[in-house]
């Protein structure tokens, strides 16, 4: 009897040490075949336009929301999984919301990452099991607006509410009352806390906060 | 003992797509022997005092500055190799000065982590330029 055909994955990284990983952990399964390594998104997306995979798997190091809507206006049907050594549950959130297939942590043990690879593959979501209680708990929750998520990631970046104000054309008024909202809907009592809960969440990304 | 000139290298880090990067660079090279792999802080102290490796490579995802003091408060003699993010400044240079013999950012070609064990392995150092501690 012939096998079916294997699945076929693409993989990219910005770091040749875990690009040459991924090539060893594809080299012995027969279900799943490692077609192209990439080290950015442009890479992808030429890789993808010439021969589509069925799984693009994206390091959390690369823009993989802005890729995704660049595929999907490309009209390119690859799923799309992202793996990150720091997964927040809000990033998952927003992540599947945008339309990524899977999430996954880089220190997952090997066989993991195998099995989210052929879940994905099979028209599947994936997440970790500790993200979907998260998620479970989160879509049960009232949302930060887009605006409020502004406010608090500037307030995360240390910016006083007059701040705040100025670069989102708002009075210090405005500010205080989003920064209120805030609290409420993180069920925090001040700005210190709000900023732990947003970090630990993935409400703000913590590259920003360290440039 | 080992065969003349090879040099033993244990591999620390708890992302196994890494440390299967790294393994398989490592086999590549005939003057140096993956002894072994450890995916945590805890793992990496006592496989070093088991397998006494000529050198460590350590990721910065663990506590490269930490691992670093307690091998030598053990009076563990391995060379220590970090592989580093290639954007944090501020960490790198935490790095730097944690004693390491070596650092190598990620972002770089693998042969530059062979080159940053062999220079360690001779008892030189492989260390980036940092700026005075702030």
């Amino acid at each position: 009897m012939q096998s079916p055909r294997p699945f076929r994955v693409l993989v990219a990284d910005t770091y040749p040490l875990v690009r040459e990983g991924w090539r060893r952990l594809f080299h012995d399964q027969p279900d799943l075949e490692l077609v192209g390594v990439a080290a950015s998104t442009r890479e992808v997306i030429t890789f993808c336009e010439q021969d589509c995979p069925d799984v693009a798997i994206i390091s959390g190091h690369l823009p993989a929301l802005e890729l995704l809507s660049e595929l999907n206006e490309r009209g390119l049907k690859c799923k799309v999984m992202v793996v990150s050594l720091r997964l927040g549950g809000e990033a998952v959130h927003r992540s599947l919301q945008a339309g990524v297939s899977g999430m996954l942590s880089l220190t997952s043990p090997t066989e993991t990452l195998l099995d989210a690879v052929r879940t994905v593959a099979h028209g599947k979501k994936y997440v970790p099991d500790e993200m979907s209680r998260y998620l479970v708990e989160r879509i049960s929750k009232p949302s930060l607006t887009s605006r409020e998520q502004a406010v608090l990631q500037a307030m995360a970046e240390g910016q006083s509410n007059m701040e705040i104000g100025k670069s989102l054309y708002i009075s210090e008024g405005t500010v205080k009352s989003h920064a209120n909202r805030i609290f409420s809907k993180l069920e925090v009592n001040d700005r210190t806390q709000a900023v732990l809960a947003a970090i630990r969440s993935g409400w703000v990304s913590e590259t920003t906060l360290f440039r | 003992m080992q065969s003349q000139g090879s040099v033993r290298v244990l591999i620390a880090d708890n992302q196994p797509v890494l440390r299967e990067g790294l393994n398989t660079v490592l086999m590549q090279q005939p003057d140096l022997k993956p002894i072994g792999q450890a995916t945590s802080e805890a793992e990496a102290l006592a496989l070093c005092q088991w397998l006494q490796p000529d050198v460590i490579v350590v990721d910065g995802t663990l506590h490269v500055a930490r691992i670093v003091k307690r091998l030598r408060k053990r009076a563990v003699s391995c060379k220590v190799v970090a592989l580093v993010e290639p954007v944090a400044n501020r960490s790198l240079s935490v790095v730097v000065r944690s004693g390491v013999d070596g650092v190598v950012s990620l972002k770089e070609p693998p042969e530059k982590i062979v080159e940053a064990i062999r220079t360690v392995a001779k008892g030189s150092k492989y260390l980036p330029e940092v700026g005075p501690a702030t």
